[in-house]
Parts: structure tokens; C-alpha cells; sequence
């Protein structure tokens, strides 16, 4: 998933209620940036969180 | 996943040019100005060029651009959305030039984006429409202003137009609580936010557009009143005054404003909205930039002219200096 734009963020939510419905819930994981930013926006960003143990590694940037 | 993850061999600066634009984007969400976003870009385009060789391939590139970008706006001493519309800031004024001795920091109010500047708009229209949504002013600016519960009940309602069951359903709460998270939204904001998604423009709507510019040149009250709605806003950054109604806004036009009769509009696009550059008659001759006019359509009406009068716009823009 990799397009920020709000249909992405349409659209998770209803995967999201979905999964609510079967008694899931739904964790993103390594989220798109820009997408992240429009979850925080909107404030939908605990409902679509960031799974707790992500398998991406941060890259340090210290510049 | 379409991130192309990079050896630091491969990074050229072709690979940074490609997200461009939805960094700009993503800075304009932060900054809140046109002018800071494209320096903020330009900054992380530096940086990343000179941190190229530190840059170890673990995340793609695009991950590590954004945590740049990040730091580039924090480092700007800028807090997340500091900036706003008029409309958020006060109440409506009468068409009263007295008003005009209230003039806004340059670093308080929200200026204009150029859509070119932030979407590819050759791409999938269905994607054009959708990232124009993101850089709306009114969306831009106003929901920093609300708690998350609040912002997440006018997203989903208001502008993905979910009914208040399904919105209960995900935030994990009521209906009615949903509805009265709606209502004090609506109570803080002077409009709600985006309360007209965007949608490409109907035929009706260029017919719209055209009869507003000839309307204007012509300086035709009636036929401009005839295209505004009855509750149309107009603000003016840097002054705080905005005025609200058809009447207030003719009255202005006739009064305080009668400099802009004569005016030229060249087309444009910005903040997702059409747009148009407004040159005044220049003594000197000619015509001299203005205000960029930002317009916010309802179905067969104007609701909403942001006339920024930003002249430093016009240069970002590509619109000319001057017109003979």
C-alpha cells in the first residue's frame, strides 16, 4: 500500500469495520509516510496504528 | 510494495527528483505555506544528497526522504499547522475598509500551493482528484484545530460520507456519540471542513468559471451576484477581515474594492481549486499582479473566493509580472 491519498484512508477504514464486524482489529505495517501523516491528520491514525513489532528497520538518519 | 529499495552505489539524484512532488505536499501539510514547503524540499534534497553515502539501504529511499523532510520542517521551528484561514481566526466584518488596519504576520496565515507543484496531473484523474483533496485549504487548516475524536467523526461523516452507524462502528463508541463529536466539530469550526469533496469540475462548472472571469473583467455586479451562493465567503490574507454574503461582498466590490474594476484574471490551479491570477490596472499602464483568487465552487455557485494578496505567489506560480 503505497498511495497517501484520502480514498487509501477510505478505504482501510472500511477494511477496518470489517475486521471489527469479525472481531479483528487491523494493524498497519510499515506504513507509507505520507500516508501515516494523513492518518495523524485525521486523527484516525489509533484506529489504523502501526503494528507494535515492526520487521522494518529504521534507517538512522542524523544529518 | 513499490518502493524500490537502493544500494547507495545506484542513488542518483533522479531517484530524489521522482517523490518531489508528494514531498512537497507532505511539507505543504506541515508548513502550511506554499513558499516554506518548496524551500523545505529543497532543503531535503541537499541533505540527502550530501548524506547519500550514509544512507545503508535499509529502508527505501522514499522512507528516508520523508524522515529528512521530518526533521527539515521541525528544524524550521515551525509547529504542525501553526498557520490558518482567516475564517478560522475571527468572525465576519462588514464591508468596512476600516477593517483593513488589521493586517495578519505573514507567518500566521496559510498561502497557496500550486497544484502542478504537488500532483502529477497527467496521472490517473481518479488519483489527481483524490490528492487535491489533501492540499484543500479548508482541510489543510482546519482540523489541527479539533481533538482526534472530533477529526475522525468530520472526516468520516462529512467527507467520506459514512453514516454515523459505521463511523460508531470504527471509532468503537455510540451514534449519538459520534453525532454530538460532529456537532461541537461543526460549533468550533466557523465551516466545516472539505464540506464540498472534490470532483473534477462538471461542464457546468467551466461554464461557471468562464462567466465568473468575464463577469469580473467587466466588473458586471449582477452577473458576478448571479454566480456567487447567498452564504459565499471571501477572505483576503493578510487581513484578518472576511466577509460573508452576496451583499456584503457586492458591497465591497462597489466600495473599498472598486480598484480591482478594470482587473484581468489569468487562469490557474491551486489548492486543488481553480484558481486565477488578478492583475489591476496600473497607472503606469498595463496591468499589475494583484491577488491570486482561489475559488471554492457548491454545485452551481461560488462558495468561497480566497483572494490572497501575495504578489511573492505570483513568481512561484509562473504567472507573469506584468501584463501589457
Amino acid at each position: 500500500m503505497t498511495v497517501g491519498d484520502l480514498r487509501t484512508v477510505d478505504e482501510l477504514c472500511r477494511l477496518a469495520v470489517v475486521a471489527r464486524g469479525l472481531g479483528c482489529r487491523v494493524h498497519l505495517v510499515g506504513t507509507d509516510p505520507e500516508l501515516r501523516s494523513l492518518l495523524d491528520l485525521t486523527g484516525l491514525d489509533d484506529v489504523l496504528a502501526e503494528c507494535p513489532a515492526r520487521p522494518f528497520a529504521q534507517e538512522i538518519y542524523d544529518a | 510494495m513499490r518502493d524500490v529499495t537502493l544500494s547507495e552505489q545506484s542513488l542518483d539524484i533522479d531517484e530524489f527528483e521522482a517523490h518531489r512532488r508528494e514531498l512537497t505536499g507532505y511539507c505543504y501539510r506541515m508548513l502550511g505555506s506554499g513558499a516554506e514547503a518548496e524551500d523545505a524540499v529543497q532543503e531535503t534534497m541537499l541533505r540527502a544528497w550530501q548524506a547519500a553515502d550514509r544512507f545503508e539501504g535499509r529502508s527505501s529511499v522514499r522512507t528516508w526522504l520523508y524522515r529528512i523532510a521530518t526533521n527539515v520542517c521541525t528544524d524550521m521551528g515551525r509547529s504542525p499547522q501553526r498557520r490558518a484561514r482567516p475564517i478560522d481566526l475571527g468572525p465576519a466584518r462588514s464591508p468596512d475598509p476600516v477593517h483593513l488596519t488589521d493586517v495578519l504576520p505573514e507567518s500566521s496565515w496559510i498561502t497557496p500551493i500550486q497544484d502542478s507543484s504537488v500532483i502529477d496531473l497527467g496521472g490517473d484523474p481518479a488519483d489527481v482528484v483524490a490528492r487535491r483533496d489533501t492540499i484543500r485549504l479548508a482541510f489543510v487548516s482546519t482540523l489541527q484545530q479539533l481533538p482526534a475524536a472530533q477529526r475522525a467523526a468530520l472526516v468520516l461523516c462529512d467527507v467520506f460520507r459514512w453514516p454515523a452507524v459505521d463511523v460508531a462502528e470504527l471509532l468503537d463508541t455510540s451514534p449519538a456519540s459520534v453525532n454530538s463529536s460532529l456537532q461541537r466539530a461543526r460549533t468550533t469550526l466557523a465551516q466545516a471542513p472539505a464540506r464540498t469533496p472534490t470532483v473534477a469540475l462538471s461542464d457546468d462548472q467551466q461554464r461557471l468559471l468562464a462567466r465568473y472571469v468575464d463577469a469580473f473583467e467587466r466588473y458586471d455586479m449582477d452577473a458576478l451576484a448571479a454566480l456567487l451562493h447567498d452564504d459565499v465567503i471571501q477572505t483576503m490574507p493578510p487581513y484578518a477581515m472576511w466577509l460573508q454574503g452576496r451583499d456584503d461582498l457586492v458591497a465591497w466590490y462597489t466600495g473599498a474594492g472598486i480598484g480591482c474594476a478594470g482587473s484581468r484574471l489569468l487562469a490557474g490551479e491551486a489548492n486543488g481549486c481553480p484558481a486565477f491570477a488578478q492583475y489591476r490596472v496600473d497607472p503606469a499602464g498595463g496591468h499589475a499582479p494583484w491577488a491570486l483568487q482561489v475559488l471554492e465552487l457548491r454545485g452551481d455557485g461560488v462558495e468561497a473566493i480566497h483572494a490572497f494578496l501575495d504578489i511573492e505567489a505570483f513568481v512561484r506560480f509562473g504567472f507573469p509580472a506584468h501584463l501589457d
